[in-house]
């Protein structure tokens, strides 16, 4: 990496190197029974060069030909693509504890997928598949600017699901460590209880009702506020939240944050893929917008500080904004406190179609996959061809309560929202 | 090349293996606004190890040359943890060994467009959306990629075969006060840039729809009658029916393939539905899938009745079906998985006038905006619609989101048109993104779906 940045300064005014590699393990129970066993090594290098205030950028695998990196990245500074913003200098960073042991090899993965199919299974009549994996990755940045930053993370993940008859509709739970991490008893239960309970299949109410988003479910509305506060779409001025740092936009209840030092969690970091510092940053405080975020790019487009959210999917991919580390703090409703608290309406148990619908203006319109019904307090079945719509700029305003558990989601941490006058559809 | 992956297959003691390798050149192009925010013309590659042993199957991905042999290693080590752990035992159906190079025919080549001349074509149509004076912002994004594949077995396959995919595509931001709408274009395929250039006029209706939705009103939640468009009858078709077709989906889940039985009547009778990846011109053109299986045509549904289903080597043993060739990969980072290639509803005599006509009152919904489904539910988008009065469409609507049960709906869609389109960019993501996924219907006839609204 220290050649490719060498060579790359001799030809442009400044340089970043970035590099990746991994591995991953997973293993799959389907049907109650062992179906897979895979595994991935990747690596990568990509490499952004300055010039005249213009940058290019390109990437391999291998890097094998260094100067042909350096080639296309030259190449590419011909677009003309504007360089906005300095890159960043060497600063301290905290330590983070991002690795723990690694977990054994798939044997192990196996071991535990089978304990927990074996638990369900005795406890429910539904289809069973869990799956877990385990990954080491290594991240580092290199700039010409003296910024030398590296990364080492393991993580573990697992997966456990209970099908209901004719559907990938499930009543799930994930779970996510540094480290190994078996399943607790309390979240297994949590399935095989809410599956049982919501076995018949019910018809609900159309019209407006109170909808309990389940923590798995929660991403389909905070994706909308994601994309309004990305620095990117402000500086575009196509959020609706451009000018309103400060305005009270949600309810009291309801606060949002991107936390990349929390190392108690899997894959936090102390910079980000541009080498910026990482921070914790609170996007809504108690319904009060706090915050944008950004990348180099946009923070010097809307004249603001670095917020350290530069990550790539890929280094195929130049970095742009994005939130990797969301999460929602818990209240301290459980979640039959919750139920006894909607009476009557609908859990979002799981969700079809978050993507669809205009995100920017905060509208959702989404499938129930599943949704169960709620009467007097306590699920009475699951709807079928049912939806729940509204925007979350209404909806999170009509916020009653929060659930007191985090659960690791789709794009974060979350607890349950119960919300109120959300529109229910279904088929008659 | 294939000398030196056939000396990689000898690291392998298996009671099959086979190796695939691909050197992807991609150039992408960006822009945001009148940003232009990205540029880059790059190559790539990695490796895909699939082994068989005792009944055992694992595939392994990875990207350095030097760890082919940690990597058949990890391969067998996972295919003898699957036959000891009770894994179904695998058994790949017979296919003779093929042996075979495979180039595009293109109508001109991207790999000899200059990246400058990309980026002028990418911004004439950004410069097109973003001269309207209600447009808030645009993404554009120009994209094309070349695969080239190499594929060797145990068994003595040898095949190589290009793939180059070419698109342009983004989203049209209009603005009026805190209302926004969003609009998609793209146009692409698999046959050469050619498809690229002159677009301008299509360019230009995806902004009057755009400026007109910021007057549209929101649709009424509810049950209606619809008339579907080419684009969303062909992801409904995609996502409720194919995906049901793609026999991995299925295999183990045991409700939904009772279910799909071949020889069942899922549809009404004016419904056929076919995948073929071999039909010439379109973006979901390929001759051999990713284990080395010529693709042919399927016939999924005939009259409604069900008649065929997408396979792997594997699946086909499994169910006892023949092979398709559809198994598939993203690209070098991926093992294959079973993917349509391109599926459509075969088109019938009447014109979309004719089915307004029959519709009556009812909506008439255009354009796709992603979709789902868990089976036999599922969910998906419009970009926008029309409310229909005595067969003519009148005011326009937005917000439209439709779920739906599959099985009632294949028996409801009651009139299929004759003006089969099929979609030009694609992006399907079951495990992995296939960009080239293509699929298309014509007009369609639904007598009841479920609409989601405020």
């Amino acid at each position: 990496m220290e050649r490719l940045l060498e060579i790359a300064r001799k030809h442009a005014d400044a340089a970043t190197v970035y590099q990746a590699s991994g591995t991953q393990d997973g293993v799959g129970f389907e049907n109650a029974r062992l179906k897979s066993a895979d595994s991935a090594m990747r690596s990568g290098t990509a490499l952004t060069l300055v010039k005249n205030g213009k940058q290019g950028f390109a990437y391999t695998r291998n890097l094998i030909d260094r100067e042909g990196l350096v080639r296309d990245a030259l190449a590419a500074l011909a677009g003309g693509v504007e360089a906005a913003g300095d890159l960043p200098q060497p600063v301290k960073l905290p330590q983070l504890d991002t690795a723990a042991e690694p977990v054994g090899g798939n044997a192990l993965l196996a071991e535990e997928c089978r304990r927990v199919t074996d638990y369900l299974s005795e406890r429910v009549k539904g289809q069973v598949n869990v799956g877990a994996g385990r990954g080491e990755s290594e991240v580092r940045v290199l700039t010409s600017t003296g910024v030398d930053v590296r990364t080492r993370a393991t993580q573990y993940f697992a997966m456990a699901q209970v099908l209901f008859p004719g559907t990938y509709s499930s009543i799930s739970r994930a779970r996510a460590a540094k480290g190994f991490a078996a399943f607790p008893d309390a979240d297994l239960q949590f399935i095989v209880d809410t599956y049982n309970a919501s076995m018949r299949e019910t018809k609900g109410v159309p019209g407006r009702t109170r909808a309990l988003f389940l923590p798995g479910s929660v991403y389909a509305l905070v994706w909308r506020l994601g994309r309004a506060t990305s620095a990117r779409n402000v500086y575009e001025k196509v959020s609706p939240l451009t000018g309103r740092i400060g305005e009270k936009i949600l309810g009291d209840r309801f606060t949002l944050a991107d936390e990349p030092l929390n190392d108690a969690e899997p894959g936090a970091r102390a910079f980000d893929d541009e080498g910026t510092p990482c921070r914790n940053l609170k996007l809504f405080e108690n319904g009060v917008l706090r915050s944008y975020y950004n990348d180099r790019f946009y923070a010097a487009k809307t004249g603001t500080e670095p917020t350290g959210n530069g990550f790539r999917d890929d280094i195929t991919s130049p970095p742009a904004s994005s939130l990797e580390h969301m999460t929602i703090p818990p209240g301290d409703k459980s979640l039959s406190d919750l139920l006894k608290l909607m009476g009557r309406g609908v859990v979002v148990a799981g969700v079809m179609g978050a993507h669809s619908g205009n995100l920017m203006h905060g509208d959702y319109s989404i499938g129930l996959a599943p949704g169960l019904w709620v009467e007097n307090g306590a699920i009475v079945g699951v709807v079928k061809d049912a939806m729940v719509a509204g925007n979350v700029y209404e909806d999170l305003k009509n916020m009653i309560e929060v659930g007191d558990a985090v659960q690791h989601a789709p794009m974060g941490r979350f607890p349950a929202l119960l919300l109120d006058n959300v529109s229910f559809s279904a088929r008659a | 090349m294939f000398d030196r992956l056939e000396k990689m297959l000898g690291l392998v003691q298996a009671d099959y293996a086979d190796l695939r390798y691909e050197l992807a050149r991609q150039t992408s192009i960006d822009f945001s606004g009148r940003e232009l925010t990205g540029l880059s013309a790059s190559s790539t590659d990695g490796f895909v190890w699939r082994v068989l042993k005792n009944g055992g199957w694992s595939e392994v991905s990875f990207t350095r040359p030097e760890d082919a042999e940690k990597a058949a290693r990890s391969a067998v080590e996972n295919a003898g943890l699957l036959a000891r752990g009770g894994a179904r035992p695998v058994r790949l159906a017979p296919v003779p060994p093929l042996r075979d190079e495979v180039h595009p025919r293109l109508n001109e080549d991207p790999r000899t467009v200059p990246v400058e001349a990309k980026l002028d074509l990418l911004r004439r149509y950004n410069d097109i959306a973003l001269s309207n004076l209600r447009v808030a912002t645009t993404q554009a994004a120009y994209w094309d990629l070349t695969r080239d594949k190499y594929f060797v077995s145990t068994e003595g396959a040898r095949l190589r075969e290009e793939l180059v995919t070419t698109r342009i595509m983004g989203t049209i931001v209009t603005k009026d006060g805190s209302l926004t709408q969003t609009v998609r274009f793209g146009f692409g395929g698999s046959d050469g840039m050619a498809r690229l250039r002159g677009r301008e006029a299509e360019m230009g209706d995806r902004v009057r729809i755009c400026v007109d939705l910021l007057k549209a009103e929101p649709v009424k939640a509810g049950e209606y009658r619809a008339v579907l468009d080419q684009s969303l009858a062909g992801v409904f078709t995609h996502e409720a029916f194919g995906h049901f077709s793609e026999a991995d989906i299925i295999e183990d889940v045991p409700s939904i393939r009772e279910k799909m039985r071949i020889g069942e009547q899922l549809g009404s009778g004016v419904l056929s539905i076919t995948d073929d990846p071999t039909r010439p011109g379109q973006l979901g053109f390929y001759r051999y899938d990713d284990e080395g299986v010529a693709a042919r045509p399927v016939a999924l549904m005939k009259d409604g009745v069900l008649t065929g289903r997408l396979h792997s080597r594997r699946t086909a043993t499994e169910f006892g079906e023949p092979v398709t060739g559809h198994c598939v990969a993203e690209d070098y980072r991926y093992a294959p998985i079973i993917r349509m290639g391109c599926i459509f509803i075969e088109p019938r005599g009447e014109t979309k006038v004719q089915l307004l006509a029959r519709l009556g009152d009812g909506l008439y919904l255009c354009n796709h905006m992603g979709g789902q489904t868990t089976g036999e539910n599922f969910t998906f988008g419009a970009q926008f619609g029309f409310e229909v009065k005595d067969g003519k469409p009148g005011r326009m609507l937005r917000d439209i989101n439709i779920a739906g049960n599959l099985y009632a709906t294949l028996k409801n869609i009651s009139a299929v048109a004759n003006d089969l389109t099929l979609r030009e960019v694609g992006a399907c993501g079951k495990g992995q993104t296939n960009h080239r996924s293509c699929n298309g219907a014509p007009h369609v006839l639904v007598d009841s779906l479920v609409v989601g609204g405020r």
